[in-house]
């Protein structure tokens, strides 16, 4: 637990001086805030540019975020440094995760009050979705970064993937054809239910694909944690 | 304690053995003490982007030592530092060998390991050519055997390490006509030439 605190630490420190992850986590709520005030147009759906800001957030911001951090960890030695010094691969990971995911709900709070016209238990709602595409993007910008071996071939690899799920999502508002294709996306449907927070929770099929979305990308990490662990294992038991 | 540094660039001096510090339970108070020892405690508050090589092998040197070991590796600790930075950390080397630490040391120079090491292990592509004390090795391979004497008139002799050139070295010293002695035993680099030349050639 207190190696966890000190990787949570250690990255909050970083936080001011690493600009370009400093920008994923502000760059949406700042556009939200500037788009909701600054536009109003009277046939445009209520909470149009929070809901859109918000899925285009959890489909960017964590999963960059966290891929960036720990590619360029492994790229500077400083990952080896701390596995050598007995943080285990779990404890770092749980630690960046846990950074990130704080970081982007300190956004989705931002979201959360820009909301016109809705109860505090559908602004909960609301949190508690974001919290859910967030861990889902943690998780696969955790994969890119685990398996990648530096900062270029993760961004190689990040870039298509965020425009895969922070962009679908809005294309699909305005092509039928993208939109079939993008339903088995998670941040699709939680597009689908933070536009429609009065009636979300019913809707099965939405919170169905997502945790498909979730069981299928935690696989694919613990097979590329699998390798993460191993190469702790090895560089131990080269040590002896 | 790796060739590679592994420090957060953005981070200061301070900060980043703080990291560690956390990490292994020890004391903030050691951070100054070691800052104070490597001469880096007037740079706590630089970035680790701003300082040279040599101040980052101190400040990686400093994280090494930051919880009290019995053995500590050291993986070519003054790769690519000029003399003065490298005697500053051979004199923190010294310091924690003389505290009773056991230091295994990896590096490409002989004479380092010569100043350093109580006991050497010499590699060759992955195998040991030899090993032991660095002075008894040297003499080991004194295959010449001879003394070099340079006298206050600018001449040269060689003599044979022995019984029959004794008289000649005596009288010279009693005519207080040399100005240098050297004898022939080679350092750990010709030791190493020599055993890989050696090899290169079979």
């Amino acid at each position: 637990m207190k190696h966890m605190i000190t990787i949570i630490q250690k990255q909050l420190l970083d936080t001011l001086k690493n600009k370009p992850i400093l920008i994923q986590f502000i760059l949406f709520p700042l556009f939200s805030i500037i788009m909701t005030y600054a536009i109003q147009i009277q046939e445009m759906p209520e909470n149009f540019f929070v809901n859109l800001f918000a899925t285009m957030y959890i489909g960017m911001a964590p999963l960059v975020s966290i891929s960036a951090i720990i590619s360029e960890e492994k790229e500077k030695n400083t990952l080896r440094v701390l596995l050598m010094a007995d943080v285990s691969p779990t404890q770092y990971l749980i630690g960046i995760g846990s950074y990130v995911f704080f970081m982007c709900i300190m956004g989705g709070i931002v979201f959360c009050f820009l909301l016109n016209n809705v109860t505090n238990i559908q602004r909960m709602f609301f949190l508690f979705i974001m919290g859910i595409g967030i861990i889902t993007s943690i998780i696969i910008g955790a994969c890119i970064g685990v398996g990648s071996k530096n900062q270029m071939s993760a961004t190689s690899v990040t870039i298509p993937v965020m425009m895969i799920f922070s962009f679908m999502p809005m294309l699909s508002m305005f092509n039928d054809k993208i939109q079939k294709v993008s339903k088995i996306i998670y941040s699709e449907q939680i597009r689908n239910l933070i536009n429609n927070l009065e009636n979300s929770r019913n809707d099965i099929e939405n919170i169905a694909v997502i945790i498909i979305n979730i069981i299928l990308f935690g696989i694919l990490f613990m097979s590329v944690y699998k390798e993460l662990h191993a190469d702790h294992e090895t560089g131990a038991a080269d040590n002896k | 304690m790796m060739d590679s540094f592994g420090l957060y660039e953005r981070l200061t001096v301070w900060d980043n053995l703080k990291i560690f510090a956390n990490i292994y339970q020890v004391p903030h108070n050691r951070i100054e003490k070691l800052l104070k020892r490597a001469e880096l405690i007037n740079d706590k508050k630089t970035v680790v982007n701003h300082l040279s090589k040599g101040m980052r092998n101190r400040v990686n040197f400093c994280r090494a030592l930051l919880k009290d070991m019995d053995i500590l590796y050291l993986d070519e600790p003054t790769s690519g530092l000029d003399p003065a930075t490298t005697d500053k950390i051979h004199n923190l080397i010294e310091e924690e060998r003389k505290s009773g630490t056991t230091i295994f040391l990896t590096t490409h120079n002989m004479n380092e390991a010569q100043k350093l090491c109580d006991k050497i292990i010499l590699l060759n592509e992955g195998s040991i050519i030899e090993q032991g004390v660095p002075k008894e090795i040297c003499m080991k391979y004194n295959i010449e055997n001879t003394l070099k004497l340079v006298l206050k008139n600018g001449e040269k002799y060689i003599l044979q390490n022995n019984r029959e050139h004794a008289e000649i070295l005596f009288e010279m010293m009693k005519n207080e006509t040399i100005a240098s002695i050297h004898s022939s035993e080679p350092d750990l680099e010709k030791v190493f030439l020599y055993l890989t030349g050696r090899r290169l050639n079979e």
